[in-house]
């Protein structure tokens, strides 16, 4: 076969290939409900807020409707779109997934009017003190660690019940590394606090913003130091 | 029918000088570079990538298929991919190794980013995107250590297929568009007052500083906010302007609107937000939007002379 042969049957192999990666990227952008799929997170007063927001602006255009039934009506709708587009986009996952051409765009879809911070205190002689309060000058134990936006981002997920688990797993990470890095420490309480951001209106009232602390787990640190009788007898 | 699939044939065969594929392919090396070297310091890797059993927070399970084969998420499996994409990184920036370089960084970024999702950001994606475009085409024709290699010059006058740069114009406005589709909280339509960005900007995990200031410029969120939801639901009127542009043969106002709006855009986010290295990422795709010859008169205008005419054969 001759060069120029070969070159008349690729462009037209090319044309599928081209037209196979453009659709695969348009259909995975689809708007995928998958990921807010969850029930306990729906309950969270942000999502609530929406609903009753969007509850509230239907009602007065005509459409009377409760938080409650649209709730019931978006959340069927959610399961109906993800099973349709599940059905879509499965076939292209290999493609998504060895390629890399995943498209989650789902960013900033709603500010959370109800954020959770961490923070972390430790246990000096019976006395709590804090250690690190998140954007804190102050309380800034590995402050830069806690800045990173990796971070920021993996802690803002924690701050939803459904990565419960996940959150334990760094809690406890987090109270082997101030073990180390806080010798005169006993224990370690970490934890989120949870508050309403303000209107423009509350700030210009001078209003402050009000938190509770939320998933608060506390680790006693002498089983995450080296024990010292064993090291003696090295 | 039979008009369009050769129109498309002809569409898909078009080539052009390899300068503004070459200046894309510099500016995805830089941000992966910045994606990584970002997650290197104050011991963030080694937390969020590494199994819990070797010093990380959590179990990672296997990884991908590469992690797996490779051994798993170990310290050394995982500072390993580490310094190959960094490698393949720098060789995207110099322009060395072709294809196959982007698809080593493009394979390790998808090995490290998969490791835990629960660390992972959009830029992520969209970086591993834009090295899947560096895979299909040839980005090191010219501008680069290949063709100093290959064909005796650091930039050449080799034509190379222009449709991977015209699928990364599709896939900044997917951005965009998908984005804005995903976008149904009340608060960034007028049903909410247009109140999104004052209150995203309250929210301490993505501020770059206290931003209670906003309030007394609430009116300006507002209109931020419209602006950026319009802007976003309004992305794929960019392919059609594209395509008017093409069938009149001279740029349009269209297309420079828009690239001045997203540069508005992103240089808001970069100075209030920390989003980590999406902005320098999406800058990267916006090269897409301008032609060789576009690039070449802008080296004109800064410099006097474009590379290929500075260049000497050695």
């Amino acid at each position: 076969m001759t060069s120029q042969s070969a070159r008349r049957i690729w462009r037209h192999v090319r044309v599928p290939l081209v037209l196979f990666h453009v659709a695969a990227i348009v259909l995975m952008s689809t708007p995928d409900p998958g990921p807010g799929l969850n029930r306990s997170a729906w309950k969270n007063p942000t999502v609530q807020d929406e609903l009753s927001a969007w509850a509230e602006r239907l009602s007065g255009l005509g459409l009377e409707v409760t938080p409650e039934a649209l709730e019931a009506w978006a959340w069927d709708r959610a399961v109906e779109l993800n099973r349709a587009r599940d059905r879509v986009v499965s076939p292209l996952r290999p493609y998504h997934e060895y390629a890399g051409v995943r498209q989650p765009w789902n960013m900033f879809v709603a500010p959370h009017r109800n954020p959770a911070v961490l923070g972390v205190d430790v246990l000096v002689e019976d006395e709590w003190r804090p250690l690190y309060r998140a954007r804190s000058d102050e309380h800034d134990y590995r402050r830069a660690f806690f800045d990173h936006d990796r971070i920021r981002a993996m802690l803002f997920r924690y701050g939803w019940s459904s990565f419960r688990m996940s959150y334990h797993d760094f809690a406890r990470w987090l109270a082997k590394q101030i073990a180390v890095d806080v010798p005169e420490a006993t224990k370690a309480r970490v934890f989120f606090s949870r508050y309403r951001t303000l209107s423009p209106e509350e700030v210009k009232a001078g209003e402050e913003t009000k938190a509770s602390r939320d998933q608060a787990v506390v680790f006693d640190l002498a089983p995450f130091r080296p024990d010292p009788s064993a090291e003696a007898a090295e | 029918m039979i008009r369009a699939y050769r129109s498309l044939v002809a569409f898909l065969d078009e080539r052009e000088r390899g300068e503004a594929l070459a200046l894309f392919r510099i500016a995805v090396g830089v941000a992966l570079l910045v994606d990584l070297f970002a997650t290197a310091p104050d011991g963030v890797l080694s937390a969020i990538w590494i199994d819990i059993h070797h010093g990380g927070y959590r179990p990672l399970g296997h990884g991908n298929y590469l992690v797996h084969a490779l051994g798993g998420p170990t310290p050394a499996v995982v500072w390993g991919l580490f310094a190959a994409t960094s490698a393949a990184g720098v060789a995207l920036i110099v322009g060395f190794g072709g294809r196959v370089t982007a698809l080593v960084a493009a394979q390790g970024l998808l090995a490290l980013s998969g490791l835990n999702g629960h660390t992972r950001g959009s830029y992520d994606a969209l970086l591993s995107n834009l090295l899947w475009l560096l895979v299909l085409s040839a980005s090191t024709a010219t501008w680069s250590l290949d063709a100093r290699l290959f064909r005796g010059r650091w930039s050449t006058e080799r034509l190379v297929p222009a449709w991977p740069r015209r699928v990364g114009i599709v896939q900044l406005v997917l951005v965009y568009f998908s984005t804005g589709l995903h976008k149904i909280s009340a608060h960034w339509t007028p049903a909410g007052g247009f109140s999104a960005i004052y209150y995203i900007l309250q929210q301490p995990s993505w501020h770059r500083f206290d931003m209670t200031w906003l309030a007394y410029v609430y009116p300006l969120t507002q209109i931020g906010t419209a602006v950026t939801w319009c802007f976003e639901l309004l992305s794929p009127v960019l392919l059609f302007a594209l395509w008017r542009e093409r069938r009149r043969g001279r740029p349009g106002f269209y297309r420079l609107g828009f690239v001045m709006m997203g540069l508005l855009l992103h240089t808001g986010i970069l100075v209030f937000m920390e989003v980590g290295p999406f902005t320098v990422i999406i800058f990267a795709l916006y090269l897409c939007l301008f032609g060789p010859d576009e690039v070449r008169r802008l080296f004109d205008a800064t410099y006097g002379l474009s590379p290929s005419r500075c260049s000497t054969k050695l």
